[in-house]
């Protein structure tokens, strides 16, 4: 039977709390404990795993879905990540702004993307259509929030989606730029409280990533943090979580 | 929902801003202690519900796409087959129709171009109907053709049916004046050329003297264009419907689809087989898309040959009789009889193909369609063909 890679989405409504980075940091933790993985860069149009990588893709993701290039060819192997990245420039603007066909189009190309065991989807921010569709469709979906009381509404709206689309599933949430620990798990029971009480969903606790300055570090010299700083707090943060996502999968 | 963060020096102060702010609903989500005192966070969730889930639209499917193209189905309708499960677009896109050879039936006439596989047709739905108990009028307005009356006869012969030859309108009328009560009619009419006005004119008449039903014969596998011409060239005649013929033997089915669509012929039956009883099957959605289907599955497509070669189980009831029992040559309880070598079983009758028509058969010879260790019944008293003209 063909392989069939696990679909992580990461999702957060808003923007700006490290979807990105973090996604990147995670394909290059989950790489390194083995088993081949691709990102997958669902904020289109902006391109931002290319900007904060400083990679140039050769192709666009509309030649891979009109099949003039197959997907092996389009995606971009990070010399040092040792993961694959499949760059969402498309000209088509945001997945926002994609029509639902190609929607489909894309998560059939990724669920069908064998070669891989994991694929991750950065989605984004906004809760368009297609980012809802996706975060739907994905295997897990890893839901961002930061202290912020604007990014646990937005991450709430998210969840709220969720709970609409694909009750059954499988979400966690995941608290970024954490002051403590003690404060990450605090904002976790915020959100989580309210999930329970309006929406009947109690999801777990994918992890939590301190807040650490070399993480503007890395972003700022396109550089990976794993490779830059692999010592650092919120390195050892995002290993913890790729080390506790293997291991549900394993389960 | 809305999330409010309240700091206040004592937790009952927070409280009395949140109720005030947020009323009774509010939910506390968390509090935490802060230099001023205490901060409390607090949430309301509006009762307005979430926009139903964007369905997963329907994505056309490439490989439905390929199968399209392969079967050169007209670009016309391939937006309607695009995607879905096939039997079901088929179903959407095109007519379909169910024969129902009632005794009360009007009569159904079998037209076409000269080799469609008229013949073959009535002697096949003659089979389904005596193998039903029901034993149909056979007619064959075929007179021209060289050999025509006897490639039938030796059929109709097997089946102990009286084959009526008559092919001008008046006769036609008077052989039908004889139908038997309850019995449905059969007519094969004359191989025809559908742009020549005066063979679609003497059909016309032939149709409108038996107050019958017109089915074009089309075979599988013609050219698009050609198919579709010829499907409305007939409509305009009166043909009501379409009997498709060599879907076991056409590679695309293009051609059959395009007559189906361009004439509003509904599909009705399908000539899938040699074989006499199980050689045409209602053409359904469901049949078409998987023979369709079929063909670019290579493994699956050759299994599907091979499977419409076999014999087919034989029908496990017997024949049930209504009305006056039909005569058979061909014994059915081969078991009954002395056997000398392996019985053929009685679905490899069934099966069996038409007699070669390049070989008339005589009454003596119709055993020969089959190995049969048993004698020939005596001389039959009724008449095999009756010329009504
Ligand atoms: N754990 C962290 N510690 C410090 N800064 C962070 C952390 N995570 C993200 N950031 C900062 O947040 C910014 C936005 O991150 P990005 O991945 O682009 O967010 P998004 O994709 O959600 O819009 C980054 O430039 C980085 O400076
Ligand atoms: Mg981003």
């Amino acid at each position: 039977m063909p392989n069939r890679p696990r679909l992580i989405a990461i999702a957060s409504g808003k923007g700006g709390v490290g979807k990105t980075w973090f996604a990147i940091t995670l394909a290059q933790a989950l790489a390194a404990r083995g088993g081949p993985v691709l990102l997958f860069d669902g904020d289109l149009g902006l391109a931002n795993v290319d900007v904060q990588l400083g990679l140039t893709p050769q192709h666009e993701l509309g030649s891979v879905l009109s099949g003039r290039v197959s997907l092996a060819q389009a995606v971009l192997r990070h010399p040092e990540g040792g993961f694959d990245i499949l760059p969402g420039s498309s000209g088509s603007g945001t997945l926002s702004g994609l029509d639902p066909a190609s929607v489909e189009q894309i998560l059939s190309l990724l669920r069908g993307a064998g070669a891989y065991d994991t694929v991750l989807l950065d989605l984004g921010a906004g809760l368009e259509r297609g980012v809802r569709r996706m975060a739907a469709a994905a295997d897990t979906l890893l839901t961002i929030a930061t202290e912020e009381p604007t990014s646990l509404t937005d991450a709430y709206a998210v969840m709220k989606l969720y709970a609409n689309d694909a009750r059954q599933g499988d979400a966690r949430i995941l608290v970024n730029q954490a002051t403590t620990h003690a404060a990450g798990l605090r904002t976790y029971e915020t959100l989580r409280r309210a999930c329970v009480s309006f929406l009947r969903l109690d999801p777990p606790l994918a992890g939590i990533v301190r807040r650490d300055d070399r993480v503007r570090d890395a972003i700022r010299r396109q550089s990976l943090l794993l490779v830059r700083h692999p010592t650092c707090a919120a390195a050892a943060d995002v290993e913890a979580i790729a080390a506790g996502l293997s291991q549900r999968a394993a389960a | 929902m809305r999330l409010r963060l309240f700091r206040a020096p004592n937790m009952a102060e927070a409280m009395a801003r949140v109720r005030a702010e947020l009323g009774d609903d509010a939910l506390i989500l968390g509090t935490r202690p802060v230099q001023e005192g205490v901060e409390i966070t607090a949430a309301l969730e509006s009762a307005a519900s979430v926009a139903p889930a964007a369905r997963p639209p329907v994505v056309p499917d490439p490989r439905r796409a390929d199968l399209l193209a392969f079967h050169a189905v007209p670009e016309t309708l391939r937006p309607a087959l695009a995607d879905g499960p096939l039997d079901q677009a088929l179903r959407r896109a095109l007519p379909f129709h169910r024969l129902a050879l009632t005794g009360d039936a009007r009569p159904l006439l079998l037209v076409g171009t000269p080799g469609a596989g008229k013949t073959l047709t009535v002697a096949r739905l003659a089979t389904r109907l005596v193998l039903a108990g029901c034993a149909p009028m056979v007619i064959t307005a075929d007179a021209k053709r060289a050999g025509a009356t006897e490639q039938l006869a030796a059929f109709t012969r097997l089946l102990g049916l009286t084959l009526t030859v008559a092919s001008h309108p008046v006769t036609v009328g008077r052989a039908l004046a004889r139908r038997p009560p309850g019995a449905p009619v059969l007519i094969d009419c004359p191989g025809t050329d559908a742009f020549d006005p005066t063979q679609m004119e003497e059909l016309r008449a032939l149709a409108a003297a038996a107050d019958g039903t017109v089915a074009l014969v089309l075979p599988a596998g013609l050219q698009v264009e050609e198919a579709a011409d010829l499907a409305q060239a007939h409509a305009a005649n009166g043909a009501e419907m379409l009997v498709a013929t060599r879907l076991d033997l056409a590679r695309r089915f293009g051609g059959l689809l395009a007559a189906a669509a361009a004439a509003s012929l509904p599909l009705a039956e399908a000539g899938i087989g040699p074989g006499a009883a199980d050689g045409l099957v209602p053409l359904t959605p469901e049949e078409l898309a998987r023979r369709m289907e079929a063909r670019l599955a290579p493994s699956a497509a050759a299994a599907g040959d091979v499977a419409d070669r076999l014999p087919r189980p034989a029908p496990t009831a017997a024949p049930r009789h209504h009305g006056p029992p039909p005569r058979r040559e061909v014994d059915t309880h081969p078991t009954a009889a002395p056997t000398s070598h392996p019985m053929p079983p009685p679905a490899s009758w069934q099966a069996a193909a038409m007699p070669d028509p390049r070989a008339p058969l005589h009454a003596g010879q119709a055993a020969s369609v089959r190995p049969r260790p048993t004698p020939m019944p005596a001389p039959r008293a009724r008449q095999d063909v009756r010329h009504a003209e």
